[in-house]
């Protein structure tokens, strides 16, 4: 039996995004080897504010992503670029859901012909924030 | 006893899939037992993020996990940013959001096998991690599965490889 996750494009989108943007600022404090105290001295923040930010358990501002990335004596770059490709599923078959769960039949990493014409609807796609020294 | 792909096919464990975006590939497998899936279909898509003013769903956090741990991405291993994380002695590991844990373990480099999921302030408010763990352990010990049943390592590359 396989399992495919219910989410829809936007939703996926929009978790993967702030998920990957979090990722890219905890992965900027570990190159920079500042210390959380050091990064909130700098910014003139208390400590837990930053931590908070850092940690993504406050809602960031590009405002609050750029100040971080200076402190951290990082770049930015965003870019949004047209998409590529269609998304990929990699399942190929659909099968019934049984109590719920959406059974398959067999696994590949290729194209799902049925879920192209949703996900053209939308206009482009984004690019991660990136920092780079 | 029997393969990963054995119990798959006898309904013991269930492949999970993550929509892929456009040009990437599966390098991790994931798998989760039928309860597990059951959660993750049912239960977890009607969970309320406790972060205030949260911008993305319990869900959507498993989404993201999932889908860097399937990909092959770089799984942070920083001891402050920890996305997937060892539990001492008994080789249990737990992805981690900022709202959801979920237990399971290794049973092959890049494979992993989901046992249970919960809200993380749930999990402590009832200060149910050992639970977890030793009922993780229990359903790892039950599960006709070839020896050896997990990486007996507490060590990322032991677990983990990356795609880039």
């Amino acid at each position: 039996m396989s399992y495919q996750m219910r989410n829809d494009e936007r939703s996926r989108k929009a978790g993967r995004f702030v998920a990957r943007v979090h990722k890219a600022i905890q992965q900027a404090v570990v190159r920079s080897g500042l210390k959380q105290n050091e990064i909130a001295t700098k910014l003139g923040l208390d400590r837990s504010i930053v931590n908070r930010r850092i940690l993504g358990q406050s809602n960031l501002t590009l405002r609050t992503i750029a100040d971080l990335a200076w402190a951290l004596d990082h770049d930015l770059v965003f870019d949004l670029v047209p998409r590529k490709f269609g998304p990929e599923v990699n399942r190929h078959q659909q099968a019934p859901t049984v109590s719920g769960i959406t059974v398959t039949a067999a696994t590949a990493n290729i194209s799902s012909p049925a879920q192209k014409p949703v996900a053209r609807a939308a206009s482009g796609s984004q690019r991660i924030l990136e920092y780079a020294r | 006893m029997t393969t990963l792909e054995g119990l798959e096919a006898s309904g013991h464990l269930v492949r999970i899939h993550v929509p892929l975006d456009g040009g990437e590939q599966v390098w991790r497998r994931l798998f989760g037992t039928p309860d597990f899936v059951k959660w993750l279909d049912e239960d977890l898509p009607q969970l309320v993020t406790t972060v205030v003013g949260g911008e993305i769903s319990p869900f959507e956090q498993i989404d993201a996990r999932f889908h860097e741990y399937v990909i092959g991405e770089h799984i942070q291993d920083d001891r402050r940013f920890k996305g997937l994380s060892w539990t001492p002695e008994y080789h249990v590991w737990e992805f981690k959001t900022l709202d959801i844990r979920v237990f399971g373990w290794a049973p092959s480099r890049d494979c992993f096998i989901c046992a249970f999921g919960d809200m993380k302030d749930r999990i402590e408010l009832m200060n149910a991690y050992g639970r977890y763990i030793a009922q993780t352990v229990y359903v790892r010990d039950n599960l006709p599965l070839d020896p050896p049943k997990f990486v007996a390592s507490k060590d990322y590359d032991d677990v983990l490889s990356n795609a880039k």
